[in-house]
């Protein structure tokens, strides 16, 4: 029966590792590196891999409740392991594993229920993996045993946690990267004037012929006086290269 | 010729999903692996202190 808690454990650790693996494939959606491999394989085979790993780690976590369920010794009902605080036995280890239990089945039935759901409650509850998965590290944290052998057990849980930090820190870096170049305060915002020449600059158009004026060169009077300033001035045309228009700014979005 | 380029992309994309299933399958039989290799992992290492409710005499 001892066999049986080794079994769990293991099975812990694993489900442990398969959403790091899932947390850290979420979050390279839709950056450069899935870009990057989308010349490789499509976009939907990255998709389509993440959803099958999220349900082969609810696979694997209902092994390891169903697991401890059954492990004499422990005396662990059902209701411990869905409702947290209602373990008497090992009451924080066993509540933390509660929290982060539900909110998985949160983000599977909206994921299954996703086409019923608006896009916004989808994602909210879908970001909650975020919250789900230092929940689930806290539970194998405060699980393992530090007076006993086994605690090079902790390396999962670590190994889980660099990739999900990893994935994260790339998803910034990238988004960061692709949008260096536009000002904050510009990203999405254009002059349709400016377009418009940026656009026929880009796809070698002709400018648009009502913006040319032809300003016909008039012989100079000999003036007796000091120079009007009418000769002094110029008139020239914008080109693709004009100076950005300060646009007002844009009302806030609710 | 629109035909042959229609095949080759219903092609690539009974190819893509094959992908998936394959890439599924891997990981599953990689992930059970690792079970059974903690498992022996902790059954190796594990001592009466790692397990619960239970007495190093009874652990014995």
């Amino acid at each position: 029966m001892i066999e049986l808690w080794n079994v769990s454990r293991a099975l812990g650790l694993v489900s442990l590792l398969l959403m790091g693996v899932v947390l850290a494939l979420g979050a390279l959606h839709n950056t450069s590196m899935s870009r990057a491999t989308a010349k490789a394989m499509p976009r939907f085979v990255l998709v389509a891999l993440h959803r099958n790993l999220a349900l082969i780690t609810v696979v694997f976590v209902a092994l390891h409740v169903v697991a401890v369920l059954v492990t004499p010794y422990l005396p662990l009902r059902w209701f411990h392991v869905v409702v947290p605080g209602t373990a008497s036995f090992n009451p924080w280890p066993v509540g933390l594993g509660a929290v982060a239990l539900d909110l998985l089945l949160a983000v599977v039935i909206s994921s299954s229920l996703r086409r019923y759901l608006s896009k916004r409650a989808w994602l909210v509850v879908h970001w909650t993996s975020y919250v789900c998965f230092p929940v689930a590290v806290a539970h194998a944290v405060v699980n393992a045993s530090f007076r006993g052998g086994t605690w090079w057990t902790l390396v999962v849980p670590l190994l889980a946690s660099a990739l999900v930090v990893a994935g994260l820190l790339y998803r910034r870096a990238s988004r960061r990267r692709a949008a260096a170049d536009v000002p904050l305060a510009d990203r999405g915002r254009t002059d349709p004037a400016e377009a418009r020449r940026a656009a026929d600059h880009a796809t070698g158009a002709q400018p648009v012929v009502r913006e040319m004026r032809v300003v016909p060169r008039t012989a100079p009077a000999p003036a007796p006086g000091p120079p009007a300033e009418d000769e002094a001035r110029t008139e020239t045309l914008g080109g693709p290269e004009a100076p950005t228009v300060a646009l007002p700014p844009r009302p806030r979005r609710r | 010729m629109a035909s042959g380029g229609r095949s080759a992309k219903v092609a690539q994309h009974e190819q893509n999903k094959r992908t998936i299933v394959e890439l599924t399958a891997w990981i599953t039989v990689a992930a059970a692996m690792l079970v059974v290799g903690l498992h022996a992992g902790i059954s190796a290492s594990s001592t009466a202190a790692d397990v619960p409710r239970v007495t190093t005499a009874e652990y014995r």
